[in-house]
């Protein structure tokens, strides 16, 4: 079974070459069976590395100890679930199960676009079976399928550290996050190579590029709850070089989703959205050249190996290729029309995209720093929080304040009448900005708090605003607000996920400023207090399982009119040499209680390390809400059939009453199309 | 706008005044803030406030002891890289090569805002038939 997994890859790795080869041959005579035999040969690529990732899921799952990456990475004992997620726990089987994703959605992106946009998707098809072809290159080096002279009884095990449910999850997250990128990235190039640079391509990669952007931003939050459940160093970021890497394009694919909104809207930032993809897909690759090669020093010290060389080049040949398309094209994208105004929602777009950039440059030079310092002699560096607090606190700021101003000023270009919209948010941030001087002590805190107000003030100001439309049609405010949602889904979502920015926000600024800790050695019956709480140590409890050595220590949360138990565990692992904390975490709004045993005597003393981190829950609530608000904006929409379409006026189903609410009924759509029949512009029926 | 005006000035000097009356922050605090400027030597890539291993627990032991004598951050953090050399520095300090990372941020994001601005920042007068369309 394994030795057919290995022959799968390497003639999936033919079927790459070929079907590149047929594409481009293809979408450059026009011969569309050559590109239709390029496609169809990607497909075999496919299920030639679904046979491979079959295979060896089935050594994994059966305990097929010849194979060398099952011995290294699962064991009799481990348990299901983690003997399917040690496919993607080490580096020969993730870059196989990285493949197989990326062959399965580049198939799912070209099926539609095939037959819609011919000459783009056979271009599109020809660069991802190249990029697929490369990683699947990677796969035959890293032979995952390599056997042993002979089968050992047992294997090493999964990592104990990796044996968590976000740890299964976190993986194929950020793997489905950089492999979705190459669909844009293959299209653009298309627009690139055949010079239609309209639209078209944004529309036919939108849900590939919300994908993985929202399965890149969920594998981040993800792994952040994982380290904070896990790791019991009390947080859940740590500006560590491969959390940066994954950063870096998610920052990217932000700042563009937000441009493709211009471009679909106004026609505008053509050549941007180009760079931008380009750009995205460039620094995916980049990352995953630092995580995959162990180039930097990292906590993420899974993956070292011998492909750096190839990686290496694989980056440059993409970068240089993507820039020279670029500039090839640039007197065509040049002439797309620009911003007519700073203050008006496309100048908000510009500065978000400026932030966003230079935010993910920032992040990009602090984690390369250490490298280029080494290069040039000067022995080993680190670059860490203090450089990227210095940089993400004011950023973050203005992202804040940018969201708020975005969401007031009109498309164009706005005039006194919008900017009176900015009182209300206004005040409110000024407000808050008092209630927080007052209580607070920091004046980063009191700009955040300020921000955030000022965001949020604005944002439900877009809600009021569509509720009051529904009063004013007399349906009702809770009308309004629903039909804000089902005629402009995309916008409104948006703002719901900008909501759940600003709760993350929250959450990320008090318990960064206000975090509170503490060391202490205990003997049972001892206590020690933090914060408003009591620690109370009752003694210890040691058992232990097939793997591992477990001490748990029993301690009592005492807090105004409550007693909590709490129970931290230390874990030995004599395999591995290996000790896991599991930190006890009592979660509220307010605070988490985070407790680790950090180690302990004979006589029961132990020393505890608590932390009082206040609203860590808004983190993740945040993150969630964000996600909603994305989904609810992107989920495919039932294409409305356009009822009449004249030039001047909407098509009857997204008529428009005067004060912009969506008309209802037909009669009264029917009688908007003829008001803006009879508007300045002529109308003509086509 | 003419009466908010005495208010918003009243609003501004509360919160200037109650800046005034912000405290230092306290041991726990200073503690923190030396230790995650400092890296763990012995583990990889954790600052000494991240980090969990012994040597650690040590050093912020140390910071504590430091603080508590009456130290400066400063000196305490200068202590360190005496004894560890610069590698234990959690970024590379503001001087020399340094600069090319620290004045980074400001160079990309102010340079992107300078060129957005030279760019499409020429307006008409304002008129108040100005208000762009709104929406979807």
């Amino acid at each position: 079974m394994s030795e057919l997994g290995g022959y799968a890859a390497a003639l999936a790795l033919v079927a790459c070459g070929y079907a590149a080869a047929a594409a481009a041959c293809g979408a450059r005579t026009g011969a569309w069976r050559w590109a239709d035999s390029g496609y169809r040969s990607l497909g075999v690529a496919a299920g030639l590395l679904t046979v491979s990732v079959a295979a060896l899921l089935y050594a994994l799952v059966t305990h097929d100890f010849r194979v060398a990456y099952v011995v290294r990475n699962s064991s009799l004992a481990t348990p299901l679930p983690y003997r399917v997620s040690a496919l993607w726990g080490a580096q020969a089987g993730s870059l196989l199960f990285w493949s197989w994703l990326m062959a399965g959605v580049g198939c799912a992106a070209l099926r539609r676009q095939r037959r819609e946009h011919p000459q783009l998707a056979a271009w599109a098809s020809a660069v991802l079976a190249t990029v697929l072809g490369f990683f699947v290159f990677l796969v035959v080096i890293e032979q995952p399928f390599r056997t042993l002279p002979f089968a050992p009884g047992d294997g090493r095990g999964l990592m104990p550290l990796l044996e968590d449910p976000g740890m299964v999850l976190h993986p194929p997250l950020l793997y489905l996050g950089f492999v979705g990128l190459s669909v844009p990235y293959s299209f653009a190039v298309a627009a690139l190579l055949t010079g239609k640079l309209d639209a078209g391509w944004i529309t036919a990669t939108r849900t590939w590029t919300v994908v993985s952007w929202l399965s890149l931003g969920a594998g981040l939050v993800v792994g952040g709850w994982w380290a904070y459940r896990t790791l019991g160093w009390g947080g859940y970021w740590g500006w560590d070089p491969v959390e940066n890497a994954a950063l870096v394009p998610w920052l990217v694919s932000t700042a563009y989703l937000h441009s493709a909104v211009v471009q679909e809207r106004r026609g505008a930032f053509a050549a941007w959205n180009l760079a931008l993809v380009v750009l995205a897909f460039s620094t995916a690759v980049l990352g995953t050249f630092l995580t995959r090669t162990g180039l930097v020093v990292s906590v993420h010290s899974f993956a070292r190996s011998e492909i750096g060389p190839y990686f290496l080049g694989f980056v440059g040949v993409t970068l240089a290729a993507s820039l020279g398309l670029l500039v090839w094209r640039w007197e065509d994208l040049r002439g797309s029309p620009p911003v007519d105004d700073l203050l008006s929602r496309e100048g908000a777009f510009l500065f978000n995209n400026v932030l966003f950039l230079g935010f993910a440059g920032a992040v990009l030079v602090g984690t390369l720093y250490p490298l280029g310092v080494q290069a040039a002699g000067g022995g080993q560096v680190f670059v860490g929080p203090p450089y990227f607090h210095a940089v993400a606190a004011p950023v973050g700021v203005a992202l804040l304040v940018l969201m708020g101003v975005a969401v007031l000023l009109p498309w164009r270009r706005a005039g006194p009448r919008t900017l009176a919209r900015f009182r209300f948010p206004f005040f409110f941030a000024l407000l808050v900005a008092v209630a927080a001087g007052v209580g607070l002590r920091r004046p980063g805190v009191v700009a955040a708090a300020a921000a955030v107000a000022f965001a949020l003030g604005a944002t439900l100001n877009a809600f009021h605003a569509a509720g009051q439309a529904g009063v004013r049609t007399g349906r009702g405010y809770f009308h309004g607000l629903l039909e804000a949602f089902r005629g402009q889904r995309r916008r409104y979502g948006g703002y719901v996920a900008h909501l759940g920015v600003l709760v993350m926000a929250v959450g990320v600024v008090a318990s960064h400023a206000y975090v509170r800790e503490r060391e202490v050695l205990l003997r049972p019956g001892q206590s020690f207090s933090l914060g408003r709480y009591v620690f109370v140590h009752r003694g210890l409890e040691q058992s232990a399982t097939a793997l591992a050595d477990v001490t748990r220590a029993r301690v009592e949360l005492h807090e105004p009119g409550r007693v909590f138990p709490l129970q931290p565990v230390r874990l030995f692992y004599p395999r591995w040499g290996q000790v896991v904390t599991r930190p006890a975490i009592r979660s509220t709004l307010r605070d988490d209680v985070y407790l680790v045993l950090w180690s302990f005597q004979r006589d029961g003393s132990a020393t505890f390390r608590a932390w009082v981190n206040p609203m860590v829950r808004w983190v993740w609530v945040g993150a969630l809400v964000c996600g909603l608000g994305a989904v609810l904006a992107v989920w495919p929409q039932k294409k409305r059939r356009p009822v009449l379409l004249v030039d001047g006026a909407l098509p009857l189903a997204t008529a428009r009453t005067r004060d912009g609410y969506p008309a209802k009924g037909r009669r009264e759509a029917a009688r908007e199309v003829l008001r803006a029949l009879r508007g300045p512009r002529e109308g003509r029926v086509p | 706008m003419s009466r908010l005006g005495p208010l918003l000035l009243a609003l501004l000097a509360a919160v200037m005044g109650s800046g005034a009356a912000w405290g230092s922050p306290d041991l726990d605090e200073r503690v923190r803030a030396v230790a995650s400027r400092l890296m763990c030597p012995v583990c990889e890539g954790r600052t000494v406030a991240e980090s969990t291993s012994e040597l650690a627990a040590q050093m912020r032991a140390v910071i504590r002891e430091r603080l508590a004598r009456g130290e400066s951050e400063e000196a305490v953090v200068a202590y360190f890289v005496e004894r560890y050399g610069q590698s234990v520095l959690a970024a590379p300090p503001r001087a020399g090569a340094g600069w090319l990372l620290w004045l980074a941020p400001a160079v990309l994001v102010g340079g992107g805002a300078g060129y957005v601005v030279y760019r499409f920042g020429r307006r008409s007068p304002w008129s108040w038939a100005d208000d762009g369309e709104e929406e979807s």
